[in-house]
């Protein structure tokens, strides 16, 4: 993307957040962070644990506010107590393990509660609500159901459609795939590509499976003991595995098979992150 | 040490009954690290709690070092020797120091004193936690609790520790420390480990997997041998290792790929002779 057509939508200036302040349990969370989020890029946020990415996206709708620094949406600060409602609309944040936390008789009055909560009317909520459900992969079937008859992965997209109901521009998810298995997994993903693709919202997430974060974020944020140590496209990142590692992370299985490949066969790019590219890359020099 | 024979088992809740465990039939030798993997719903928590003696099978029988889970004088010498470690961490703590409630299970059997500290004290020292004694639970991570339920069943002295996805809820550093704990206590110990998981990772490094899909066992054998099967896998709703995934793909287009395999290092030698 030129950077001319990038519509910076976040923007966190010299954010500093400590816990429990002035207590012996004090913890520095995070550390003087710059960064902008942009219209429409989905971006990941990756980091060992306890390096801040949690702390980090509760700054983006307010829940959390900085004690240096300031982070505003849309021009919003997010220290702006009038603001607040208006703020928790624009950025949705999908805590890890938000199918816990529907309560609902049946998953359709889940996801409609955020609407009663704002006072839209009965008209509106029926159309919006089979229409966030929709966007989150539910099925009308799915709707009529308690919430504790869905699978976890359905729980996921309930708690996700009662997000998506309230129109945020940005949607952000604490690790979405905690709890689910892979089949889920892989159909969660690939929701969440849908609505990054119909640019129905800007995704922001907090990832652990650098698999998963190959295949579909455009950029990669990487944070460490709450500085943010990397920035960049897959490339940018999961080229540099020496750095990762000293971090505790890792690169995607499927680049460590290219680069061993390389060692003997220097023409095979070995910049390739997904078993899709992996595949092509293989066959191109097979035709050879 | 443990025998499921062609055990059956349905939820009964009104209106109608749900099958959870169709037809299962499985052998666990002592001291064997053994992963059930499957999906959500394909019955291997259910299968977890048959091994333990919380759920009696509705036919087949499960026999644990000899003795049936059907008959009640049965059930708690069983639960005594078969422990089992949850998914949740703050569902499993019952005390408020780390001590307290590692010494809940010893307690209970009404050992003397001595004994009991002598037992926690091992528990901990075995589990690497020990520093962590004085400690308030729930001051500790997610992956250090687990840790302290693990010291809670060693106290018990068992044969056998399940783990229902015990890792699921941990972030990957809390998973490593946990499985490196268990690994140690399988080698070291000798105790059999049943590891329950949708984890790929976790089975890969087993003895022996077990696929389930919709109750019953559909792939069971080496982790070489059940990931190479990757149709099945995938029907199953489960991963493959990427480069197991790649040489599948690779053969679907014709190429010439002899054999499939899970070891990273032999795919890059199987697909670089092709070049």
């Amino acid at each position: 993307m030129k950077a001319q057509e990038r519509k910076k939508i976040i923007s966190v200036k010299n954010v500093s957040f400590t816990y429990a302040k002035n207590t012996p349990f004090e913890k520095k969370a995070l550390e003087d962070i710059n960064l902008d989020f942009y219209g429409n890029e989905y971006t990941a946020i990756i980091g060992a644990t306890g390096s801040g990415k949690s702390t980090l996206i509760q700054h983006l709708n307010g829940l959390l506010k900085p004690d240096k620094g300031e982070v505003t949406v849309d021009g919003i600060d997010t220290k702006d107590k009038k603001a607040q409602g208006d703020l928790r609309r624009k950025v949705g944040l999908v805590f890890q393990y938000a199918q816990y936390q529907l309560f609902e008789e049946t998953v359709y009055k889940d996801i409609e509660f955020g609407l009663i909560k704002r006072n839209v009317p009965e008209e509106e909520r029926k159309k919006r609500v089979p229409k966030a459900a929709k966007l989150a992969g539910l099925t009308e079937e799915n709707l009529k159901v308690s919430p504790y008859d869905l699978s976890g992965g359905q729980k996921k997209r309930a708690a996700i459609a009662g997000i998506l109901v309230l129109k945020p521009e940005i949607l952000v998810l604490d690790e979405p795939a905690a709890g689910l298995d892979p089949e889920g997994t892989r159909e969660l993903f690939a929701t969440i590509q849908n609505l990054h693709k119909s640019k129905e919202c800007t995704v922001i997430l907090v990832a652990h499976s650098m698999e998963l974060v190959a295949l579909y974020a455009e950029r990669i944020i990487v944070l460490d003991q709450g500085k943010v140590v990397m920035d960049g496209t897959r490339d940018e990142v999961f080229g540099n595995e020496e750095k990762l590692l000293s971090l505790g992370l890792d690169i995607p299985e499927i680049t460590k098979v290219m680069k061993k490949i390389k060692e003997k066969h220097p023409n095979i790019n070995d910049r390739i992150y997904t078993v899709d590219d992996a595949k092509e890359e293989i066959l191109k020099n097979l035709a050879k | 040490m443990i025998e499921v024979k062609n055990a059956h088992y349905s939820y009964k809740t009104q209106p109608e009954t749900t099958k959870a465990v169709s037809g299962i039939s499985l052998s666990i030798a002592k001291g064997r690290y053994i992963a059930i993997l499957g999906r959500n719903g394909s019955g291997k928590s259910t299968l977890a709690r048959m091994l333990n003696a919380l759920i009696i099978p509705d036919s087949g029988d499960i026999i644990v070092l000899g003795m049936n889970t059907k008959e009640k004088e049965n059930q708690l010498p069983i639960r005594k020797k078969v422990g089992m470690i949850f998914q949740d961490p703050d569902n499993q703590i019952v005390g408020t120091r780390v001590l307290e409630d590692v010494a809940f299970g010893p307690e209970n059997l009404g050992y003397e004193r001595q004994k009991i500290i002598q037992r926690v004290d091992d528990a901990l020292h075995q589990i690497g936690i020990y520093d962590l004694r004085e400690r308030a639970v729930h001051t500790l991570s997610g992956g250090q609790k687990q840790r302290v339920a693990i010291a809670g069943v060693l106290a018990m002295r068992p044969a056998c520790i399940i783990l229902d996805e015990s890792t699921s809820m941990l972030d990957p550093k809390g998973q490593a420390e946990l499985l490196s704990v268990v690994d140690k206590l399988n080698k070291e110990e000798g105790i059999s480990i049943i590891n329950i998981t949708h984890n790929m990772d976790e089975a890969r490094f087993a003895d022996e997997v077990y696929v389930l899909h919709q109750g019953t066992v559909t792939l069971k054998g080496s982790p070489e041998e059940v990931f190479t099967d990757v149709d099945n896998m995938l029907k199953a709703g489960l991963d493959v290792p990427q480069a197991t995934k790649l040489l599948y793909e690779l053969k679907k287009e014709k190429i010439n790929i002899e054999d499939l395999t899970i070891d990273r290092n032999r795919a890059s030698d199987i697909i670089g002779r092709l070049l």
